[in-house]
């Protein structure tokens, strides 16, 4: 794993180095529970709402979460 | 091999992040780790992200106009490992041009998507004549143009991130790191380099052909020019002579 390191400034811009961390299960199954409780939505629910194009911008970033946390889970 | 693959999607998100910081300024006052490039690596898959180590969830990046906030670019993208373990290769990847949450233009990616172009653009817009067009003959569309995929270019010659900051920068006039454009051109000289590869080994035959036709022509030519060149010397001659 790397940390974030800030390397400078430039014009006012900070300039970040890129992180790769390992993914944790558990932290990933609480990411997807933080983004379905955010909405207020069982994970049906909000699948239901995406495919019937009727989700908010805030449910599409919900379903964005759990879509991630499903790909990486499914690795 | 895992190892090297990790590493290797580690170098594309360090490549994401220096191409974002040298075209795209931070916005004075948030924590620039929310705008860190994230690789979270599960296995051979990885999940490239906008400040989730720092937020513990996808961010967005501030687009600003004279340094205040006035639209997002959402970035996520997806690698596997390529067909040999040895390439992290992008399966999917989502770019958005956002307001409020709510996208205005998204560019997505999903190479194994079948039922509409693997790229394309959604516009998030209204036009009569298109919804019209759409509900009288597609009975099965909900005739909303941003559900339209405008196809471009397939997986190999898609559009790259940097020419969607480009139409940032350049017509939606956001704020611009000073040499944004070279970074720009320069990481799409590499992009299209990247994929030109791709594209051989896709196709080595087709790509060995299209090189030995393009060197017989070229050696065709070396010897043609000379020819042709003593023909109209000839004619020429004929010509002042007043033969022919």
């Amino acid at each position: 794993m790397r940390h974030p390191v800030c390397i400078g400034r430039n014009d006012g811009g900070e300039h970040m180095d890129a992180i790769v961390i390992k993914a944790d299960p558990a932290e990933l199954r609480a990411r997807r529970e933080r983004a379905l409780s955010s909405v207020r939505l069982t994970e049906e629910q909000l699948r239901a709402r995406i495919e019937a194009g009727t989700a908010t911008p805030e449910e599409r970033d919900a379903w964005q979460e759990v879509d991630t946390v499903a790909f990486l889970l499914g690795a | 091999m895992a190892f090297d693959l990790a590493a290797a999607a580690g170098e594309f998100g360090e490549e994401l992040q220096q191409l974002l910081d040298a075209v795209l300024p931070y916005e004075e006052g948030v924590d620039p780790e929310l705008r860190q490039v994230t690789v979270t690596a599960s296995g051979l898959a990885f999940a490239v992200e906008i400040g989730t180590a720092k937020a513990k969830e996808a961010k967005a990046i501030s687009l600003l106009h004279k340094g205040n906030k006035v639209a997002e670019l959402f970035i996520q993208i997806r690698l596997v490992a390529d067909s040999v373990d040895r390439y992290p290769a992008v399966a999917k990847s989502k770019f958005e041009l956002r307001v409020n949450r709510h996208p205005l233009l998204r560019l997505d990616f999903d190479r194994s998507m079948h039922s509409a172009p693997g790229c394309h653009w959604n516009i998030h817009a209204e036009r009569c004549a298109i919804t019209n067009l759409l509900v009288r003959h597609n009975p099965d569309h909900s005739g909303e143009l941003s559900k339209l995929h405008l196809p471009v270019g397939g997986a190999r010659m898609r559009p790259c991130l940097e020419d969607l900051l480009q139409l940032l920068v350049e017509e939606f006039r956001f704020d611009a790191m000073p040499g944004a454009r070279q970074a720009i051109e320069d990481g799409r000289v590499k992009w299209r380099r990247q994929q030109l590869a791709s594209m051989v080994r896709d196709d080595p035959e087709e790509a060995a052909a299209s090189c030995a036709m393009s060197l017989a022509t070229k050696s065709c030519r070396r010897l043609l020019v000379p020819l042709v060149s003593d023909s109209i010397d000839c004619d020429a001659g004929k010509a002042a002579n007043g033969s022919g």
